[in-house]
Order: structure tokens, then sequence, then C-alpha cells
């Protein structure tokens, strides 16, 4: 049953298939490879499964005269290797993301069967887990992490076949793609790939949008990949003013979300809102 | 709206290839998929039989052997997508007992044939007739390598 006071759009089998919330920080100079380990034995109960992977590049939204940017290659003496520790529970739905710059907390669907959890549920879940880091690094007696950004992806897979059976056919997905051209040279496209992107009000941050084919692993199935990420930067660092930034990025990905597709797209997924 | 991109292509004209891992360094996703943009028509197949053997039951040769291993698997997608050949055939992918994976390539009597094992080490065999002439290890980051391996095929 679609929540009566909700106002944003909501789909009783929405295509999502993954959710990442999180935050980037200035780096914490004095987190080293040994507070992995200690941070892991905090959380291990309940994710007790790791990966060690290379660390992400740091993405800074700017506005005006150089536009977003990820931060280029730069040297510096690092204390030791850059790296991203995985930290997977058991059911392979949940994962939290570390580096010494990055917090991010992941939901995916594994099984058919799988249910998106809705982020109503979901923030709650990157709340406790920000805050028992943050605990972590108090009791560790190291720095409390400046944020300097928030971000929020949703992962969409749109099966061949499910609305779509030929990129000729994609403007019965995208909304905004006609698919249409001025002569009759060109066949139909043997593939597509659309990236956009749009400010948050009172610079507030980007939503970016980017569909591109893909090939699944689980299921081995020709799929559009729709990733809508919101980034921008909170009032502060309290936990409130993340969470108040989330909220605003998962409004813009949801409504972003219901514009960018059609709304025979929407039937099929089970508009409720 | 503030920034937009698009970008097609069309069978007649198959991008160039660029190698692309199943996770990028700057994503932080997590669900894998191989982005299908520049790849080639026969990369795309090879990564889909790749991603279907995945599925196989244990013991699905009847002598209790796993399916082909996730690292096997992986390893045999970088293989694919690090080929910088357009309008190459497709390989013929089939398990290997004990959790491998073999791709194979034939074209007249030249065939080659590439096993990577349940851990990721990875083999290779030239054969012309049904008959070897050359095998050997081969690492997957020796793209030219691997490129030569192939090309001789229709050399």
């Amino acid at each position: 049953m679609p929540d009566p006071n909700r106002t944003l759009p909501e789909y009783s089998q929405p295509p999502v298939i993954e959710t990442v919330l999180g935050v980037q920080f200035s780096p914490l100079t004095s987190f080293s490879i040994p507070h992995f380990g200690l941070y892991w034995a905090k959380i291990r109960e309940m994710f007790p499964n790791y990966e060690i992977q290379p660390p992400l590049g740091p993405i800074i939204e700017e506005f005006g005269e150089g536009q977003w940017k990820h931060v280029g290659v730069s040297i510096e003496l690092a204390q030791f290797p850059e790296l991203r520790c995985w930290f997977k529970d058991v059911s392979g739905t949940k994962l939290i993301q570390l580096q010494r710059d990055r917090f991010l907390f992941n939901w995916r669907k594994v099984k058919d069967e799988d249910v998106y959890p809705r982020y109503d549920n979901i923030k709650p879940n990157f709340a406790e887990k920000w805050d028992e880091f943050c605990g972590f690094l108090v009791e560790a007696g190291l720095e409390k992490p400046e944020v300097n950004h928030c971000e929020i992806t949703y992962v969409n897979h749109i099966h061949l076949g499910q609305g779509w059976k030929s990129y000729g056919e994609l403007k019965n997905v995208i909304a905004g793609w006609s698919g249409e051209i001025s002569g009759n040279f060109l066949p139909e496209p043997e593939s597509v790939n659309i990236g956009t992107r749009y400010f948050l009000p009172n610079g507030k941050g980007r939503l970016h949008v980017l569909m591109q084919p893909a090939i699944r692993r689980t299921d081995a199935k020709e799929i559009l990949q729709l990733n809508l990420t919101a980034r921008g930067k909170p009032e502060s660092s309290t936990l409130q003013h993340l969470l108040d930034w989330l909220d605003l990025g998962h409004e813009w990905i949801v409504r972003g979300f219901s514009d960018f597709t059609t709304k025979e797209m929407h039937d099929l997924w089970g508009r409720q809102v | 709206m503030n920034g937009l991109q698009f970008s097609t292509s069309t069978s007649s004209t198959l991008g160039q290839m660029y190698p692309q891992t199943e996770r990028s360094h700057t994503s932080p996703q997590w669900s894998g998929v191989v982005l299908l943009k520049d790849l080639s028509r026969w990369q795309i197949e090879a990564v889909r039989k790749l991603f279907q053997l995945l599925a196989l039951p244990r013991d699905w040769d009847s002598y209790g052997s796993p399916p082909p291993s996730e690292v096997a698997i992986t390893a045999g997608v970088r293989l694919i997508l690090g080929i910088d050949l357009d309008n190459f055939v497709s390989p013929r992918v089939v398990p290997v007992s004990g959790g491998g994976v073999q791709l194979e390539w034939s074209l007249g009597s030249r065939e080659v044939e590439i096993e990577i094992d349940d851990e990721g080490s990875v083999e290779y065999l030239k054969s012309v007739g049904a008959k070897p002439v050359e095998e050997g290890p081969l690492s997957l980051a020796d793209l030219p390598r691997i490129r030569s391996l192939l090309t001789w095929l229709i050399a």
C-alpha cells in the first residue's frame, strides 16, 4: 500500500537494483592500515566478509567556471598505499565501503525475490553506520571527519524486452529521446549512451543521469543501466545536515527518474503516486 | 537541464574498443555489469557466454566439478575486453572441470585455445589441423601477446 502522505513518485515494482548513500570528507591524516582492521572488528558480526578495492577518486561539484570535476591525479607523499575496503554482510545485499576520505553504504538486490527496502529504511541504516564509524574515530583518538560532499546513487536495470526490444524503441523508455533523425541515411542505432546533468537549487549540488547499455553478471541479461547520482555539499558535517542533504538528493533522484522515463514504463513498474 | 551528452553507434561503425573493467574506479557501484559502450558484437557475445556459465550447477560434468569460479570468469571477461580487434569471431566458451573456463577460436585448420583455471592462471595452445604447435603460460596483462595469438589465426 502506498503511503497516503507521500508526495514523491512511488512504484510497486521499481527497476532499482542498487542504492548507495555516502559521504566524502577531507582525508583523515591519521587513519592508517591498522584502523581498517580495528573498525572491521566493530562491525564484523554484521559484515563478516571483506574485499580490498582500489580507492575511488575524489569528486568535487563546482559551479560556474570549472563545473564539476574529478580531482586530477596528484602526487603526494602518502603514508601508505591508498586503498578502499569493502565490508560485506552474509546475504551479499549490504556493503560498507571505507577509504581515508569516503564512507559509503550500499544496498543491492541479489535475488529476484529481493524487494527494494525503500529509502526510508535505508537512510537509518546509513545514519547508524556513519554514526558508529564516527564513534570509532573518537575511540581511536582520530580526527573528526570534515564532510565536503554527500552523494546518493540509484542504479536501475531495465531489461531488454521490458518496454523496448531494440535501440530503435528507446523512445518507449526515455521520455526525452525521440530517436528521430533529419534525413533517412542512418539506420537504427546499434547502441545508445545518454549522459545528462542538472543543477540542484541554490548551488546545493548536481544530479547526474547516465544511461548505458550493459550485460549483467548475475544472469547474463542485456540491460539498460540507468544511474542517477546526486552530489553536493551539505551545510555542515552534523548528522542532521548530512541526512537533510541526502533527503534532497533522494527527492531529485526520484522525481528525476520519473521525469526521465516514459509514462508507459511507469505503468510497467506499477506507479502508485 | 544544464548538461547533455548523447552518444550512439550503429552496426556499420563499430566503435574503437577500450578495455573496461567491470567496476570503474570512479564508481561506488557494487552490482557487477560490463558496459557495452565501444565493445564489438563478438566481445558482447563472448561476455554473455562467460556470464551464463556462472549459472552452471555443481556437478555439471557428472564428475563433481564446481561451476567456473568467479575468478576464472572475471579473468575471462578481462581477457575479452582487452582484445582490440573489431569484426573478430566470438570464441566458443566452455567450462573446464575444476572450476575453470576455456575460450576457443578456430579459423580454417588453425585453432587457439586459452584456458583459465579456477585461480585465474592462464595457458594457451595453438594447433593446426588438430596438432598442437605451441603452448605455454600466458599473462592477461600481456595484451600484445594475446593479440598476436589471435591474429595468427587470420595470418
